[in-house]
């Protein structure tokens, strides 16, 4: 085996900001390769450059032993690099076909008196068939004439894939490609990339979940802080804890134990047949019910984009609702508006952090009382009390570990993601709510803080709190959980106890393929 | 002072002058053409506009509606609405005080008190420029459409009605097109009969306070400061948008109606359609706002430099013929200029840091 990708004393800055630094990287030819670290640990960077997208401040790149420079993500294809990102670039209106050979069309030919002459017209034919020989060859389940936006996000991404070995690329760099699949087709992605390997391809992964890493690399390398910190082989020794360990420096608890104390008796939330229909008419949160007890987190899972917002915006008073009823401790709160449900002892952690969650240019002492800025504490008849508001950020940055940067009251967008979300996490929690909605609370954020809001959580149940954890991180949701429900097309369709359940057979259910009959 | 906050201080510093200047060389170039020394007529408006007594009374009569219309403009700029109609709705509220201190609807034959007649009229004024400004504020509240498009052309529609009310219904006995002069009991005193400035001077000065009074210190300061910076985040923290945003709406109408009113009882004492063209005083209040970045002391100096500057124009028309358009021209492309920006504080720390070897931070992610 020789070493197909080398980087020497990689360096990239941005002003002041490190975000890789010295890397250097040895990737052998034919071999399965995770990289690995938190966010911000420069695992992205580093693909970029490796891939055109980026250039490097200082160091090298070699290719087969011979030093590139790409000047952009052309140079890196001809040079037998591609790279699938994870927002698919493919364009939903055309087929799968014409996606894959877009930039490389093939021209109908004439030929008139024994002359070729190529029309500047696409030849279709030729195209499907191409494509059609590439699917086949490479045993990929897919249609060529089938249109992208017909298609579920698995066979998406293997479109992606597709376009990358119809240039006839020798290393393909997958950037976060589990992110939005689920279980049955993590596991499909797993065989493909096993059988890629196997055609003599170079594949690297990055990643962040180290359950899928164990599965199918064969080395690991792993990023802190813009550094490469160490490459191991993936055996026996590299367990999903070690790796954590390697990757935030410090020994790590991955999900959070689950507390013994059982869950109560008292309904706390009840919603029951809430509805609510799109701008088009289309039913997107369809007849949910369901029991939230004290004691309890209850969480839902389900693939993005089947009625997992709506729910959120329903319950935080967001969205107009088209029937049913939301009642906290017997209290109808539906219809109310997010400040009148925080003093109804609602605690509401939005899906969009950045949009909904905090308002980036104001300080975070302006953010620490958002949505309880009506309360006696900090407004004395209209008039705003700012010396209670500087002291209820000290406590608050103190108790919840928020780390601010230089100054005492920065902008939050000073601040890191893991931050961020501590800042809306303390300002809800303080406010000592009955119920907390959440809705990807650790959407994105390291590992240490993730650590964090879990353990947050798991206290916050055992004081008598009834939560509803809303995530697309099925490790989280069952792991963290009492109960789980599973959303597909805006319904309910199972409910199980969360220790019970396979990811597979929430797999099932989270891709409409099996589902709990209703009861009347 | 913690060293960002020095960069910013620099950086927004050197963003003023640069501009400021350009627009100075701009101004010389037409000057010259002209025919005039530009050194001599900037050094001429200046000294007339603030060399004496007299000129400084001048400009601050001048600077009076302008330091109104630039927080009418800021305040509602502050929250992320652009009332660009401001012009409109001093027009409005301009003619609304200028018929009830002109006497007209038999307000003439009650012989109010100047105690009376004046407060009157001015709410009336407020009231009118705050009606109008309801027509952009419900479009933009409740419909989504986009309030820069419709309070520029509601302008056009505020000037051209109050020039047909004026032609046809309310015409006063003077020869030109004007409403019947003011009464006068609602006439707003002078200091002296021979300076522009009147008591309403305190009026705008007082509106200042009571802006920035809302803006630091209430809840609805604090409301609208997160509204003007992101409306999801405000709405999710059940900020009532759409009502705050009418709120807004409202208030700065009724300052720029305030404004107009001013002018009417103190100034014109009576109304032309006219009275604020050339560029009007409602987009001189936008100029303010703009170059001001919406802070109240900000507004004040530049409302005043901007009524010295009108006078020194106004004084040097009578006296060399030097056209006022020129000042227009030095206001208009100072904004284009202004519009930039030549140095992020980013660059200022990078050219200090150069220069100071022990400057050396570290920067988390």
């Amino acid at each position: 085996m020789s070493t197909i990708i080398e980087t020497r004393n990689l360096t990239k800055k941005y002003g002041d900001f490190t975000a890789n630094k010295d890397v250097c990287l040895k990737v052998e030819e034919g071999e399965i390769r995770a990289i690995i670290g938190e966010n911000g640990a420069g695992k992205s960077t580093l693909m970029n450059m490796l891939y055109g997208t980026l250039k490097p401040t200082s160091g090298e790149i070699l290719f087969d032993g011979k030093p590139v420079t790409f000047d952009s993500s052309l140079d890196a294809i001809k040079c037998g690099m591609g790279m699938v990102h994870q927002h698919f670039k493919l364009s939903p209106s055309l087929t799968v076909y014409e996606n894959i050979i877009l930039g490389l069309e093939m021209s109908r030919e004439v030929s008139i008196f024994g002359k070729k002459v190529t029309l500047p017209v696409i030849n279709n034919k030729k195209e499907k068939e191409a494509v059609r020989q590439l699917i086949q060859r490479y045993n990929f389940n897919l249609d060529p004439g089938a249109k992208v936006k017909d298609l579920s996000i698995g066979a998406k991404q293997r479109v992606e894939i597709l376009k990358m070995l119809y240039r006839d690329v020798k290393v393909l760099i997958l950037d976060e490609p589990t992110a939005v699949l689920i279980p049955q087709e993590i596991e499909e992605l797993i065989e493909k990339i096993a059988e890629l390997k196997k055609m003599g391809k170079t594949v690297i992964i990055i990643t962040h979940k180290l359950n899928e890493v164990k599965q199918c690399a064969d080395t690991i390398s792993v990023m802190r802080r813009g550094h490469l910190v160490g490459t191991v082989k993936n055996d026996d020794s590299a367990t999903p804890e070690t790796l954590a360990n390697m990757m935030v420096g410090r020994p790590v608890q991955l999900v959070a134990a689950k507390s013994p104390k059982p869950v109560g008796k008292e309904v706390v939330l009840d919603v029951s047949h809430l509805s609510a229909k799109d701008s088009y008419g289309k039913a997107v949160v369809n007849d949910v019910s369901f029991q939230i007890h004290d004691n309890e987190v209850v969480g839902i899972a389900g693939i993005e984009g089947n009625g997992q917002t709506e729910l959120m915006y329903l319950l935080s008073g967001l969205m107009k609702n088209s029937g049913g009823s939301v009642k906290v401790k017997g209290k109808e709160v539906l219809g109310m508006w997010p400040d009148e449900l925080r003093a109804e002892g609602i605690g509401i952690v939005p899906e969009d952090r950045y949009r909904q969650g905090v308002c980036l240019p104001l300080s975070v002492s302006f953010n620490l009382i958002s949505g309880y800025h009506g309360d006696k504490r900090f407004c004395h008849s209209g008039l705003m009390d700012y010396a209670e508001i500087r002291k209820n950020k000290e406590k608050l940055v103190e108790e919840y570990d928020i780390r601010l940067s230089d100054s005492a009251d920065p902008p939050v967008e000073a601040l890191s993601g893991g931050n961020a979300q501590k800042v809306i996490i303390a300002r809800e929690f303080s406010h000592d709510p009955s119920v907390l909605l959440m809705a990807q609370p650790t959407r994105g954020i390291d590992v240490g803080a993730t650590e964090y809001i879990h353990d947050e959580i798991i206290r916050f149940r055992d004081k008598g709190k009834a939560i509803l954890l809303i995530s697309s991180e099925l490790t989280e949701v069952k792991g963290l959980t009492d109960r789980l429900l599973v959303m597909y097309e805006g319904e309910i369709v199972g409910e199980f106890v969360s220790d019970e359940v396979s990811f597979e057979e929430l797999g099932l259910y989270m891709s409409g393929a099996k589902r709990m009959k209703k009861d009347a | 002072m913690d060293s960002k906050k020095k960069y910013e201080n620099i950086s927004s510093t050197i963003n003023v002058v640069i501009p400021l200047f350009l627009a100075f060389l701009v101004g010389a170039f037409f000057a010259l053409m002209a025919g005039y020394n530009p050194l001599d007529v900037y050094f001429q408006i200046f000294a007339e506009g603030f060399g004496s007594f007299g000129g400084i009374m001048q400009s601050l009569g001048f600077a009076t509606p302008l330091i109104m219309t630039g927080v009418a403009t800021a305040f509602a700029f502050k929250s992320g609405i652009w009332n660009i109609g401001v012009e409109g709705q001093l027009y409005i509220g301009a003619m609304a005080t200028a018929l009830i201190g002109g006497g007209y609807f038999g307000i003439a034959e009650l012989n109010l008190p100047s105690y009376v007649i004046i407060p009157l009229a001015l709410l009336c004024g407020v009231f009118f420029g705050s009606l109008y400004a309801c027509i952009p504020a419900a479009m933009k509240a409740y419909l989504g459409i986009n309030e820069v498009v419709t309070t520029i052309m509601l302008n056009y529609a505020a000037t051209y009605f109050t020039t047909y009310l004026v032609k046809c219904h309310f015409q006063g006995s003077a020869t030109y097109d004007s409403t019947e002069m003011i009464m006068s009991s609602a006439v707003i005193q002078k200091f002296n009969p021979s300076y522009r400035v009147t008591w309403a001077i305190f009026l705008a000065i007082a509106i200042i306070v009571i802006i920035w009074f809302i803006q630091s210190k209430t809840k609805f300061g604090y409301e609208i400061n997160a509204i003007g910076r992101q409306l999801e985040f405000s709405e999710a923290a059940g900020m009532r948008v759409k009502k705050k945003i009418f709120i807004m709406f409202l208030i700065s109408g009724a300052i720029a109606g305030l404004a107009g009113g001013t002018e009417m009882l103190g100034v014109n004492k009576q109304f032309t359609p006219e009275f604020s063209t050339n560029p009007g005083l409602g987009w001189q209040g936008y100029y303010i706002c703009v170059l001001s970045r919406q802070n109240p002391i900000a507004i004040l100096i530049i409302a005043i430099v901007f009524g010295a500057f009108r006078y020194g124009s106004i004084a040097l028309q009578s006296k060399i013929g030097l056209p006022l358009d020129l000042l227009n021209i030095i206001q208009g492309v100072l904004i284009l200029f202004f519009s930039i920006q030549y140095l992020s504080p980013a660059f200022v720390k990078k050219v200090a840091q150069r220069g100071s070897a022990d400057a050396v931070q570290t920067v988390e992610a």
